[in-house]
């Protein structure tokens, strides 16, 4: 690889960390519900993607679901690492954009922190899938390229975690 | 399982999967979807923020493309950064791999090549027999004997007497003696130094050559001979018609400089037409006669001296006569007893050898081939020789990495697959 390649290579890693470094923490931070260790673990994806560059492959994939496919693993190394859950962190006082759909404020922190309390009793692969997708903007077939399944399997595997959340949202308290 | 998994989704599945990605595009929903459209926007609310501290220090990190800021590192971090740097470098690992693989494949190619060559020297180099097994085989036994045959001078002249005698008998005592030459010719002793320890030192050399080169070989050996200063005494080269058994056969007595002797061995065994049959070196230690010898002249040029004085102060001429007398006794006496020294020490300086060639059908080495200059033949026949040796080596490389690479693949195939199953634990026990 020349020296054009190389800056290439590293301009496109560049670019894609600039897209993608806030995805990939809230993905990791939903897996391991550390944030300390999100932190960790999303640096050394990056630095992991870094080191790979050169081998990534435009042709076997987009660079998106490569990136957290490196996080993905990442991660695991570390929850296998740890043995253990990490504790739960939640803010609930996280402020975000607010839905078009809802008016009430209070009602709206109150039905976030419920959503955000079911995602974190959900089992980790559901609440992976559920990052992957809405926190982290991937598209189905990024999706199904990460977890390494079919497109259709990872859209039922989606439906069924999105039904499990749904189902813990709505579950009497 | 899956492949039911793999079947088209069910409508309604699609149509709530495609009203959550309109949703998260910011487009409108059909109000049948209003509740899944909602989860997913809340969803994505709860996404959080990585800390501002935490993005400038990955920015700066990727700003400086990964050089290792030691110092503003943690511990925690940069036994994480020497993980990931382990982890993510399969190629070095696999190099690692290929590295010990070539290692090993070399180690064993040049075991056998170290194993397989003195055994091919001592066979190929002197003779390549119909009974080649049986000759190798003996030689193995007996090159565990070298050592004592060749330190002890007593007991070497002991089992030279007998080789001699076998090697008369027949192609069993042939080969016994075979095997002496093929294990002791770099290691004969020279107990000669000649002249220092007086002794007188005798070979017997049996070498066997294609009917047809009967007289090569006997030029040969007068051309040895020629070099190393030595001389004939006496040579008698018989040629008959025949095949490789034909009767012709080649005798010659030769006088070789005792210094010259092993030299003058290792190129009779080394001739290009004829290969080594047998081999007898014989020593007899003569330090007894030689003193002997030494004080008996000592003795009479004593004895003469004393004449000499009395002869002065002689005056009778009866007296004189009689010391005369005794004096040419005396002196007749040392004159034997010097030449018998001087005979002894010829034998001493220069060491018999007797060389015999007779007919047999052999392989001649491959230095019969290289020795008259270049042909296209030739050149063809060692470059087929080559690229069949190349081929065996080739072979014999592929026979080692075929199995070697199968059982790395298989490791690195199960390392893969206990890595992603432990992986997948973990997520199941998160």
């Amino acid at each position: 690889m020349n020296r054009s390649e190389q800056s290439q290579s590293w301009e496109r890693l560049e670019q894609l960390y600039r897209s993608s470094r806030d995805d990939v923490y809230a993905y990791v931070l939903t897996l391991l519900r550390d944030s300390s260790a999100a932190e960790d673990v999303t640096a050394v994806a990056f630095e992991r993607a870094y080191r790979r560059r050169r081998t990534f492959d435009r042709h076997r994939g987009e660079e998106r679901p490569w990136l957290f496919g490196i996080a993905r693993n990442a991660a695991l190394d570390e929850l296998r690492r740890r043995g253990r859950v990490a504790a739960l962190v939640i803010d609930p006082e996280s402020p975000d954009a607010e839905p078009a759909l809802i008016d009430d404020e209070a009602d709206i922190l109150l039905r976030r922190t419920a959503v955000r309390t079911a995602l974190a009793e959900l089992p980790a692969r559901d609440r992976e899938l559920l990052a992957l997708k809405f926190q982290a903007g991937l598209s189905n077939a990024e999706l199904a390229e990460v977890l390494g399944v079919s497109e259709s399997n990872a859209g039922t595997m989606l439906h069924r975690a999105v039904q499990k959340l749904r189902k813990a949202v709505n579950a009497p308290v | 399982m899956r492949q039911s998994e793999d079947m088209p989704l069910d409508p309604e599945v699609l149509a709530e999967l495609e009203a959550i990605d309109a949703t998260l595009a910011g487009e409108p929903v059909d109000p049948d979807h209003a509740e899944i459209a909602e989860l997913a926007l809340l969803l994505a609310a709860t996404r959080e923020l990585p800390s501002e501290q935490f993005t400038q220090t990955l920015d700066a990190r990727v700003a400086r493309r990964f050089v290792a800021a030691p110092a503003a590192a943690s511990p925690r971090q940069r036994a994480r950064a020497r993980f990931s740097l382990w982890s993510t470098r399969p190629a070095f690992a696999s190099a690692l791999a290929g590295g010990f693989a070539a290692v090993v494949v070399a180690t064993v190619i040049a075991s056998g090549a170290l194993s397989s060559g003195p055994a091919r020297t001592a066979v190929n180099g002197p003779v390549v027999y119909s009974k080649e097994h049986t000759l190798s085989t003996v030689a193995g036994e007996l090159n565990t004997n070298a050592g004592t045959t060749s330190e002890h001078t007593p007991s070497r002249a002991a089992k030279s007497a007998t080789f001699g005698a076998a090697s008369s008998n027949g192609a069993a005592a042939l080969s016994t003696t075979n095997l002496t030459t093929a294990s002791l010719s770099p290691t004969v002793p020279t107990p000669a130094a000649g002249t220092a320890s007086h002794v007188i030192q005798s070979a017997q050399l049996q070498l066997t050559t294609p009917n047809a080169h009967i007289d090569a070989v006997a030029q040969e050996v007068f051309n040895v001979v020629s070099l190393e200063n030595g001389t004939v005494q006496h040579s008698q080269v018989t040629q008959a018609a025949g095949g490789d058994n034909g009767g012709s056969y080649a005798t010659f007595s030769l006088s070789i400089p005792t210094s010259n002797l092993q030299q003058t061995m290792t190129r009779m065994s080394s001739l290009n037409y004829a290969s080594v049959s047998s081999r007898t070196d014989g020593t007899q230690n003569v330090g007894g006669q030689y003193g002997a010898d030494q004080r008996h002249i000592a003795d009479q040029k004593a004895v003469r001296s004393a004449l000499l004085r009395q002869l002065q102060t002689a005056y009778t001429q009866s007296a004189i006569d009689s010391l005369q007398a005794q004096l040419k006794l005396a002196e007749q006496q040392l004159s034997s007893d010097q030449t018998a020294l001087a005979s002894l020490q010829h034998q001493i300086s220069y060491s018999s050898l007797q060389v015999q060639v007779n007919a047999g059908p052999i392989v001649l080495p491959l230095r019969a081939a290289q020795s008259h200059g270049f042909t296209v033949g030739r050149a063809a026949h060692d470059s087929v020789r080559v690229l069949v040796v190349a081929a065996g080596v080739a072979l014999i490389a592929l026979a080692v990495m075929v199995p070697l690479g199968l059982v790395a693949v298989l490791a690195a195939w199960v390392a893969y697959w206990l890595r992603r199953r432990r992986r997948q634990q973990a997520l199941d026990a998160a």
